[in-house]
Formats: C-alpha cells, sequence, structure tokens
C-alpha cells in the first residue's frame, strides 16, 4: 500500500470513529434522573437518586467533546463504582446503574477529570 | 532513487521519494492526532493538540531554519508523542476514539523512527550525535576532518542537516 493510501485510510478511519449516531430517545425513562453536560462542565452538578436498588441515569451529552459519567464511592472521590459509556453529543444515553450505597457520590467525566457533580443517594 | 534541486530559499532540496513517503505517513498521523485532540476540548488537549500541530508543520516546512532543526524536531516529536501515549495510559479515559488515536500515535512512532534512523543512522547513536553538538565540543569539531570512505558518503539524508552534522 503507497504512504498516502495509507494516511487517506487512516484518516477516513478516524472520521468515521467521530461520527455519532444519533442516540434512541423512546429508552428514556419518565422522571429517571438526568444529568447534563455542555461546554465542558456538567450543568447538572447535583443529583438525588434512589439507594439500594438499580436504577436508570439519563445522561445527556449536549456538545461535541466526548463526555461520561463516572460515579465513584466517596463524596471526594475514591473508587469507581459505575463507569458509563464515553460518548460524542449531541447524543443521550440511559446507563444502568447498579444498585448504591445511602450517602453522597461524586461524578465525574473521565476525559476531563476536572469536571465534577454530587450525586445523593436516599429513599 | 532520488534527485536535488534549489529551493525556493536557495537551499538544496531533497526528493527522495523514500523520505517524502516516510514523512508524508508522519505528517499525517500528527495532523490527525492533533485534529482529535483538538476536538476533545480543555486545555491540555487543546495544547496538546498545538504541541502536533508545530512540531508537524516544523517536520515539513521548507524552511531554512526548520531545515537545520529537523533532527531535534524529529527526536522532539518522538519525546512528544511517547508522553502523550504514557501520560494516557496513567491517567486517560478509555473511549474508543481514544484507542484510535493510540494507535495512530503508535503508527507514527514506527514511521518517525524509520525516518530517524534514514536520517540520523540507528538511534541508539543518536544520543552520541546530541553530545557531539554541545558548544564544548565545537572546538574539536573545527579540527580537519577525514575524507568520507565510499561506505560512508553522505546521503540524500545529510542535506537536512547543518553542515557541521554531515561528519559521521
Amino acid at each position: 500500500m503507497r504512504p498516502t493510501c495509507f494516511v487517506v485510510a487512516l484518516l477516513g478511519l478516524v472520521l468515521a470513529a467521530c461520527s455519532s449516531a444519533p442516540a434512541s430517545q423512546a429508552s428514556i425513562p419518565p422522571n429517571a434522573p438526568k444529568i447534563e453536560a455542555n461546554n465542558l462542565a456538567f450543568t447538572t452538578t447535583s443529583v438525588k437518586v434512589p439507594a439500594g436498588a438499580a436504577f436508570a441515569l439519563v445522561f445527556e451529552n449536549k456538545e461535541g467533546a466526548p463526555h461520561n459519567v463516572n460515579i465513584l464511592a466517596e463524596p471526594s472521590g475514591g473508587s469507581s463504582v459505575f463507569a458509563g459509556d464515553t460518548f460524542t453529543g449531541p447524543a443521550t444515553r440511559v446507563y444502568q446503574v447498579p444498585a448504591l450505597t445511602p450517602g453522597t457520590h461524586q461524578f465525574k467525566c473521565d476525559v476531563h477529570p476536572d469536571m465534577t457533580g454530587t450525586l445523593v443517594a436516599g429513599s | 532513487m532520488g534527485a536535488q534541486r534549489i529551493g525556493r530559499f536557495g537551499t538544496v532540496e531533497s526528493r527522495d521519494w523514500g523520505e517524502v513517503g516516510l514523512r508524508a505517513v508522519v505528517a499525517g498521523c500528527g495532523l490527525a492526532s492533533a485534529w482529535i485532540h483538538l476536538t476533545l476540548g480543555g486545555l491540555l488537549f487543546t495544547m496538546n493538540a498545538a504541541g502536533y500541530l508545530a512540531l508537524t508543520i516544523a517536520l515539513v516546512v521548507r524552511l531554512d531554519l526548520a531545515r537545520r532543526a529537523r533532527w531535534l524536531t524529529r527526536l522532539a516529536l518522538l519525546g512528544f508523542t511517547s508522553a502523550t501515549i504514557v501520560g494516557w495510559l496513567f491517567m486517560g479515559a478509555r473511549f474508543p476514539l481514544a484507542y484510535i488515536d493510540k494507535a495512530i500515535e503508535v503508527v507514527l512512532i514506527g514511521f518517525l523512527l524509520a525516518d530517524i534512523w534514514r536520517a540520523d543512522g540507528p538511534p541508539w547513536r543518536t544520543p552520541l550525535r546530541v553530545i557531539r553538538e554541545l558548544p564544548i565540543r565545537r572546538d574539536e569539531q573545527a579540527k580537519p576532518q577525514p575524507v568520507p570512505s565510499s561506505t560512508n558518503r553522505p546521503t540524500n539524508a545529510d542535506i537536512d542537516e547543518p553542515p557541521h552534522r554531515k561528519v559521521a
């Protein structure tokens, strides 16, 4: 393969990977907790979720930069208890989060670790 | 297979198609990685994109100053790309675009090593060449140098280098 063909093929692969398909809106449950991200920040900085039971978490990425929601064990960080898929926006995903222990958890974006928020698990 | 011509700025330009091919792949990978980092947003990624862009331009631009520093640009791009990969291994997010970018960077390193080998010889000799470049050794380099033997003849790649580096 000629080098120019190789480079063109490589760039094509990158472009294909970056084109995101729109997320299905049909499976978004009503009244589900929702987190939004825009301008390299979580616009939802605090969200309440149920404790002790699995739940659906809606994450809307409103911009072209890739983001995800990673829920950590402690209010100040700690180990990850759930990490959602990273995707580029504008798009919405519904994460199926396993049961969390009651209390306050921090959530962050894995790509941009300075993007953080607080998730309160309670009844 | 190569040819030479006088360039726009009165410099001798190499037309070695092997060199052109190697550098095209390196430049393509550098630009692709710059673009990917630019799409990620944030200061760190933007600076990373700017680094890739600047080094890629310095690697291909046909200016005397850039041409004289090409060997250093190659080493800088090698170090920059390696540092980017290591940084990602330690603290980077794992998602499809990141894996694609790392694959591009690995390809870049492979072709860059080939370009370094072509232009500067085996990479393990490069540190010795860098030491030879230090100002403290300049007086020694001013001594008469032996005529290159037939097996140590300057190649097209040497045209990229400053005159005092042509001596093996």
